[in-house]
Order: C-alpha cells, then structure tokens, then sequence
C-alpha cells in the first residue's frame, strides 16, 4: 500500500492525451456524417433512347420550379408532400420492383431538391437513373 | 566552522519526454493535414441532405472504392467571391461562382474537364461491350454543393456519359447528422 502511494499522476500529459482522443473521435464522427446515393448513366452516353422509350417500364419523376414553389409529377400525376411522393413511387413496386427512376428536372432546379428526391426513391428502394430528355405530358 | 560546510545537491537531469511526445504526435498530425492540400479529394461543401444514403465509412466501402474519383462542385470562398444568395442558403444561379475541381485543379472549360475524365476513364475500360467500347468501369462521386443548380452537376454527368463512366455516387449528407 505504501508503495502505490509513491506514483504520481501526471495530470498535463493525461489531459494531453484525453484531448488528442477527443480530437481524433470528433474528426472521426464528422467523416461518418458524409454518405452517397448510386445513380447510373445511359451506358451509351445517352446516345441512343432505346431504354427508354417503353413507358410502362420505367418512372419518370419531374421537378420544376414555379413562382419559387417546387412542383413534384410522377408519371406525369402531381404530388404534393414526401409523403405522397414515396406512396406514388411505391405504388409501382406491384408492376415490377427493378425499374429505373428516371429525374427530370431543368437546368435552374435546385441539386439540394434533386437529392432529396433521390434520398426519398433509394428510401423507398428505387435506384435513380439519369436519362437524355424525353418530353412527357404533365398534369 | 559549521556554517562555512558545503551541501552538495545533486539533482537528476531528465527529459521529460511526455510533453515531447506530444509535441511531435500535434506536428506529425499538423504536417499530415497540412501536405494533402495540394492534392486534396475533397472540398468545402455544404452536401445536401437526404433521407437514405450510404454511409461513408470504411465498412461499407465496396473493394474498389479505393479507385473512384471525387469530383468536387463547389462554391467560391466569400474571400474570393462575396455572393449574397450563397451566404442565404439559396440556390446560386451565377455560373461564375462556381468550381469544378478534381484533386484540387479547378476545370472551367468542359473540353478539358473532357480531357482530365477520358484520362482517367482509361483505368477502367476493359472493351468487354463491343456496343460501348467506350464504357469505363471506374466510378466517380459527385460531391456538389446543395446550393448549386442543377446545371453544374448536369454538365458534369454529361461530361462523365460522354467518356463511358457511367457509375455515379452522388455525394449527401446523412439527415440525422445535419441536425
């Protein structure tokens, strides 16, 4: 007992040692906040619209701007909030689970908009895909 | 007599080598940051938020992530560039006030982004789709600031669509993280 009562504690390398640890673990927690979402291209380079000229096997989400308001269509058919958007999205599963989502948006949108509608399609389970334009109707 | 004796202390001269080591691990540390600025992957950018992605972490990483390029869509620092949408954290629609860099050379003209991505899609082409021999298996994160529009991510797709790479990792930050 009397022996243990001879070892100091160094308290300004312990507190040295502390703060390089908290360092390291903030660095570290802050790295994890980054993610990605996997998208494909036309294997072509959007040459050829062959893959996407059958309607009935894709989906086509579009995204507009009007009067600053964002404007959602899936298919075609307007929706309003996240909630409607990932129901519609979801709604396709039924036909066929593996179809490609395909964005259509225009030059001005907003990328933050783009890749919150993307989270919402890899939430649900559906990969995006970008295409060449391919005009469509919407209501 | 008694007061003139000497008394000799002999004192142990240590370094204290602790705080040595210490310094030298906040230099290392200092001078590992420091050296990958020239040729840093990655830029300061306010990543947009999404509900899903895939966490960013060593675990999760497939083998040959190792070999995907980050290319780097970002806004000029307010020393460079003083643009008040930007500072509001609306959409910037000025096209000048946007980078487009890759290991920290910036591309402004698309034909020579064209010529820097065809460089690098090279590692990855293998010919094995005689419909696309062009096509490149290596992939490409796009790491774009959420106040861009759409443009600038666009032009880069193109850019990658047209040299074969047609493997995306679109950069986002995870949701719980941002709040």
């Amino acid at each position: 007992m009397a022996a243990l009562k001879l070892l100091p504690v160094n308290l300004i390398a312990f507190s040295a040692v502390i703060s390089c640890l908290w360092m390291f673990v903030s660095s570290a927690s802050f790295k994890t906040s980054e993610g990605w979402i996997e998208v494909t291209l036309p294997k072509d380079g959007g040459k050829s619209t062959q893959d996407y000229d059958d309607a009935e096997e894709r989906l086509r989400l579009t995204l507009r701007f009007d009067s600053g308001r964002l404007r959602r269509w899936v298919n075609g058919l307007e929706v309003g909030s996240d909630e409607d958007l990932m129901k519609a999205i979801d709604r396709n599963r039924s036909r066929r689970w593996d179809i490609p989502v395909g964005i259509d948006a225009l030059r001005d949108m907003s990328w933050r908009e783009i890749v919150r509608t993307m989270g919402l399609c890899q939430k649900v389970g559906f990969r995006v895909s970008f295409a060449a334009p391919v005009e469509m109707p919407l209501r | 007599m008694a007061g003139s004796s000497k008394i000799s202390i002999q004192e142990d001269i240590t370094p204290n080598l602790i705080p040595m080591i210490d310094i030298m691990f906040l230099l290392l540390l200092f001078l590992m940051i420091a050296s990958d600025m020239g040729q840093r992957e990655l830029e300061a950018v306010r990543l947009p938020v999404a509900d899903a992605v895939i966490p960013d972490v060593p675990e999760v990483e497939a083998p040959e992530a190792g070999e995907r390029l980050t290319i780097n869509i970002y806004h000029l620092l307010p020393s460079q560039r003083i643009c008040q949408a930007y500072e509001d954290g609306a959409i910037c629609r000025e096209e000048s006030h946007w980078r487009i860099g890759i290991r920290g050379t910036d591309y402004i003209d698309m034909e020579k982004l064209l010529g820097a991505l065809d460089r690098e899609a090279a590692f990855g082409r293998n010919g094995t789709d005689p419909r696309s021999p062009r096509q490149s298996e290596r992939k490409v994160m796009i790491r774009a600031d959420g106040a861009a529009p759409y443009g600038m991510p666009q032009r880069v797709m193109n850019v990658c669509a047209r040299v074969g790479m047609y493997m995306i990792d679109v950069g986002a930050a995870l949701k719980e993280a941002s709040h």
